[in-house]
């Protein structure tokens, strides 16, 4: 059956008398198909080396793969990658294309917009990569800002030939006005014709969707099989290693298989991409990749491309291609364990597979993904590590920070009581100078769990660092400040947000407009706390017995700071100066109410006293004049064979206990008799705080004998 | 200041109690069960100088004396210049607590940093400080019941307790330590009569000897407006005892305890945030909001005590006013009218 091919030679002729001229195409249609079939027949006439850009966390790594085995170069690109990395890899290609014209297809998925985060952990891999094309591609499919400037040439589907073969020809070219052109209903007319041995009528053909159905439920198993494979690996896979697959999957012969791959190709069911191999056409993945046979398909390819290599061998970096490709699968069929053995070239994989569990954790709230991303994460720094002793680069300076920042993130959302000092050291390192201080996002998660841990200080202290080392993005303020903020504000730390929001730099007042409006939201409905803080300011906080209320009014040039429950209000030019001065408010009167005898107060007075002094917690707030570090407590001494200890039993019938400091005795062991009374200087919380341990330092009481004391006392009663 | 107040402070199951004469520098301590809260009421009010006078040697009344005075000595600010203390604990165990602090206390003395007295009476009152107008002074015990505890019965050291009484404008304070009816008859009636008592032994049994005073004799006799009592949460002795109770409450006499217990609502416990929150006026209730180190394992240990009306302090004008916080109709009488069954209300 044919298609008219009109003007397909005539168009074919344009491009490569451009190309001649000096002209770059960038060639663009409604049906990318038409473009790939266009730049493929200009890449044999050039004899250019095709490059079909994949998708995926590897698709840097796999890119350059296909450029070195297009250039017969993959064991020296192998080998650079391990050194050096992509960008070193890139480099050496570069000096070797000697005039060879790159053909790229699929470009746009160079900038892989759903990797997001990831994306940015190869940024400069992929602006090497995109170099690399700006400069040697002489032909593209699909959009790419990088690449702009060059010719536009569109491939108009109804110039593009179409044979499917059965055997006979007929004209299929009347179909085309009732179908607009589309190339892939045409397709499936003609197979629907050739399975079905009719035609139908061209005033009712069948919508895409029927037909493709109709169509699958036609198709022979083992066709059905191959289109499955196909998608699967969802890249060009070399004639061998599909001829692999589909015998282990249908459990069928050589001869089969090869029959059954002639029969596709005849049906205009798979393409060859020059020198990569065979690729599905059309949109069968609905049908294809149906559930419960994905991972099965995965584990076939996997053993299709780990049967293609002996990694021990001296030779392996010439199948460092099919080494990538056979960790992608494994890692798609779940077997992690065989994935980890193949990060020969880089970790990019198990890292998009964390990230996969992690997100997916995230969706499904189920902590034990968690903890399986954070058992990958750590298992490819480990991985890292063996590297580095070997002189390899597993992981570049970002991707190491990536992954030491996540190991913690997913570890603390795994456990139920996260580890937050742990947390807060591993986010530290991923902050490193060395690693990615540039990373605001890594930054606001720091922060915040050293708010989570009181550490508020630090907190702000990390930000205003973050502040100069987050290079200026458009982003920069939204992530660093309004994030903070969106965060806090969601565990109702309004204080906090409020310290964020007014600490840092704004580049742009746009930028978190949202956190702003809530944040004040926040402020005016008000927040209970039992800790009313000010960060740089001294004495900085007020801790409270019970949460109470504050809440703020807050106009265009002045904020109302107020706290109901002590009926104090205060006004400033901010918020934050506004709370500083209720502080210093509560401070004071609750200092001058504790130092002044009741007595002396007057009845409205004497209600406040109770007031400020039953809300207030005196000793926190350091507002007690203060004494002595330490107190004396009588007591006796006692050994707890549990936690193998000298604890202090006080003597005053309250039944307190101290640990004792091994350095509170002279010598190795006490000589103190269970029943024997001793004072013992005891560590106060603060000075003139209450006592609360451990034991510093134990005395024998006065050493005066019985009878003299009784001589003493005998004398006072003279 | 101008106020002479008497600070009955909540230790729990023991005494404390402040007397701040006008000059509010120079105080007189009465007895000390909690060092940190003496010490905290000290620092707090800028108070420099201190008079000890201990009741007895019961260890509810002495367990933060010594820790106290250790404090004072080693604080430049404040000044310990006598303490008045008996001996009547002496015979009790070689190792006591008594023994030691009076041992602490005569090393002290000898070292020239204090001046040790022993605490009774003779012919008249032994004044204790003295000012304009007013007086602190030591009415019990006489010193032949001392001579005569030393000598008969050391082990009944309740017997020898001291009494304080502070007056001013006609207005009296009694402050009384453990000491029975025996040693309340024999104190003049006149030096009976005040307007607030703390009531002895802290509502605990007074009869342990034999005395032609009854529990309403002593009451009828002192004719107080308000009753002060002493008394911890978790108390072993079923202080406040009814016996007390019954007899203030026929006098129509206010009573104040400074703990909440067991006897006047079935749960305590529930009751501590409320109170807690009301209980500042007097002081910082240092002894509720500070940890407590771990509790010990026995039965009590664990549990935390509660307060009722916390800390009371009564004070006296040159005028002959008194006026007393937490006062009369407020907001204690509201917290005690919510219990179940509180022993100073008639509830019948």
């Amino acid at each position: 059956m044919r298609v008219q091919r009109a003007k397909v030679d005539e168009l074919l002729n344009t491009s490569l008398a451009r190309l001649t001229a000096g002209e770059k195409l960038g060639l663009t249609s409604s049906d990318p198909e038409s473009a790939a079939d266009l730049a493929r027949a200009i890449c044999v006439d050039q004899k250019g080396v095709w490059v079909r850009v994949p998708s995926g966390p590897d698709r840097l790594v796999a890119t350059t793969f296909m450029i070195a085995r297009g250039l017969g170069r993959l064991p020296w690109t192998a080998q650079r990658i391990r050194q050096g990395g992509v960008i070193s890899a890139v480099e050496d290609i570069e000096h070797c294309l000697d005039g060879r014209a790159l053909f790229v297809h699929g470009v746009g998925a160079l900038h892989e917009p759903t990797l997001d985060e990831l994306s940015s952990v190869y940024e400069n891999e992929e602006r090497a990569l995109g170099a690399l094309f700006r400069d040697h591609a002489a032909v593209t499919t699909g959009p790419f800002r990088a690449l702009e400037g060059r010719s536009r040439l569109r491939a108009d589907p109804d110039l593009v030939p179409l044979r499917l073969s059965n055997g006979h020809d007929q004209d299929l070219s009347e179909y085309w006005d009732t179908i607009d052109g589309d190339r892939e209903h045409l397709s499936l007319i003609a197979l629907d014709a050739i399975l079905n041995a009719k035609l139908p009528d061209p005033a009712d053909v069948a919508e895409k969707r029927t037909l493709r159905g109709r169509v699958w439920a036609c198709l022979p198993r083992d066709i059905r099989l191959l289109l499955s494979i196909l998608d699967a690996h969802d890249r060009p896979l070399p004639g061998r290693l599909l001829k692999t697959a589909l015998r282990a999957l249908g459990e069928i012969s050589s001869d089969e298989a090869r029959a059954a791959m002639k029969r596709a190709r005849e049906w205009n069911l798979t393409a060859e991409e020059p020198g990569l191999g065979l690729t599905s056409v059309g949109v069968w993945s609905s049908l294809t990749l149906q559930a419960g046979g994905v991972a099965r398909l995965h584990r076939v390819l996997g053993e299709a491309f780990s049967a293609s290599f002996d990694l021990e061998s001296a030779q392996i970096d010439g199948c460092a291609d099919a080494v990538l490709e056979a960790q992608r699968h494994w890692i798609a069929a779940g077997d992690t364990q065989r994935a980890v053995g193949l990060s020969r070239y880089g970790a990019e994989l198990l890292i998009g597979h964390a990230r996969r569990l992690s997100l997916g954790a995230k969706r499904a709230a189920n902590p034990g993904l968690f903890g399986q991303a954070a058992g990958l994460y750590s298992k490819v720094l480990e991985l890292d590590d063996t590297a580095e002793r070997e002189d390899i680069r597993l992981l570049g300076p970002r991707a190491r920070a990536y992954a030491t920042h996540y190991l913690h993130y997913n570890q603390a959302r795994s456990d139920q009581v996260p580890n937050l000092p742990e947390t807060e050291r591993g986010f530290q390192r991923a902050v490193q100078p060395r690693m990615w201080p540039e990373h605001a996002v890594f930054h606001s998660r720091l922060a915040l769990v050293q708010f989570y841990q009181g550490r508020r200080g630090p907190a702000l202290a990390t930000l205003r660092r973050a502040d100069q080392q987050v290079p200026a993005h458009r982003d920069k303020t939204r992530k660093l400040r309004a994030r903070t903020v969106d965060r806090l504000l969601r565990r109702g730390r309004v204080l906090e947000a409020l310290h964020v929001w007014e600490d840092l730099h704004v580049e742009s007042i746009a930028q978190g407009r949202d956190a702003q409006d809530a944040l004040h939201d926040a402020l005016t409905k008000g927040w209970q706390t039992r800790l009313l803080w000010v960060e740089g300011f001294s004495p900085s906080s007020v801790y409270f017995h019970e949460p109470v209320a504050i809440r703020m009014n807050i106009g265009k040039s002045r904020a109302v700071a107020i706290l109901d429950a002590l009926e104090l209000t205060q006004r400033s030019g901010t918020p934050l100066e506004a709370l500083t001065a209720l502080i210093e408010t509560v401070r004071a009167e609750t200092g001058r109410l504790l130092r002044t005898l009741t007595p002396e107060l007057g009845p409205a007075e004497r209600m406040r006293k109770r007031t400020f002094l039953g809300m207030v917690d005196v000793v926190r707030s350091e507002l007690t004049p203060a004494t002595a570090m330490t107190a004396e407590v009588i007591g006796r001494i006692r050994w707890d064979i549990t936690e193998a200890a000298y604890f202090l039993t006080a003597a005053d019938g309250r039944g307190r206990e101290y640990k004792v400091e091994s350095t509170a005795f002279d010598g190795p062991f006490p000589s103190f008799s269970a029943d024997e009374l001793v004072a013992a200087q005891v560590r106060r919380a603060g000075p003139g705080g209450p006592v609360v341990g451990p034991v510093e330092s134990i005395d024998r009481l006065a050493d005066l004998d019985d009878e003299a004391l009784d001589h003493a006392l005998e004398k006072l009663l003279e | 200041m101008s106020s002479l107040s008497v600070f009955a402070l909540d230790v729990g199951q023991g005494d404390c109690t402040f007397i701040v004469p006008p000059d509010g520098r120079h105080a007189v301590l009465f007895d000390c069960n909690d060092a940190y809260v003496a010490e905290r009421f000290v620092a707090d009010h800028g108070i420099d100088r201190i008079t000890i006078v201990v009741s007895h040697l019961d260890n509810d009344h002495i367990a933060g004396l010594r820790p106290f005075v250790r404090w004072c000595l080693l604080e430049p600010e404040v000044e310990v210049d006598r303490v008045f203390v008996a001996r009547d604990r002496l015979e009790l165990g070689r190792r006591s607590e008594a023994r030691e602090l009076l041992k602490y206390l005569v090393s002290e003395h000898e070292a020239g940093r204090l001046e040790l007295l022993a605490p009774h009476r003779e012919e008249e009152p032994r004044p204790i400080l003295r000012g304009d107008g007013w007086s602190i002074d030591l009415v019990l015990p006489w010193y032949a019941r001392v001579l005569a505890a030393n000598v008969c019965a050391p082990e009944k050291t309740n017997s020898v307790s001291a009494v304080l009484r502070v007056t001013r404008g006609g207005r009296a304070v009694v402050v009384g330590g453990d000491a029975p009816l025996v040693a309340w008859a024999s104190l003049e009636s006149g030096l009976r009569r005040a307007d607030v008592v703390r009531t002895p032994h802290h509502g605990g049994l007074l009869d342990d000897e034999p005395s032609a005073l009854t529990y309403e004799d002593l009451y009828q006799s002192i004719g107080p407006k308000l009753a002060i009592v002493s008394v911890g949460t978790w108390n072993g002795h079923k202080h406040p005892r009814a016996v007390h109770l019954d007899a203030i409450r026929s006098r129509s006499c206010r009573t104040s305890c400074t703990q909440l217990t067991p006897r006047c609502t079935e749960n305590p416990e529930r009751h501590r945030a409320d109170a807690l929150l009301r209980v500042g006026g007097v002081v910082y209730p240092y002894r509720h909001r500070t940890p407590d180190g771990t509790p010990s394992n026995s039965a009590h240990g664990a549990r935390r005590e509660v307060p009722c009306a916390g800390s009371v302090v009564v004070w006296l004008e040159a005028d002959g006013s008194l006026e007393v916080e937490p006062a009369g109709g407020g907001w204690h009488e509201h917290f005690v009218h919510t219990l179940e069954t509180p022993l100073c209300v008639d509830t019948d």
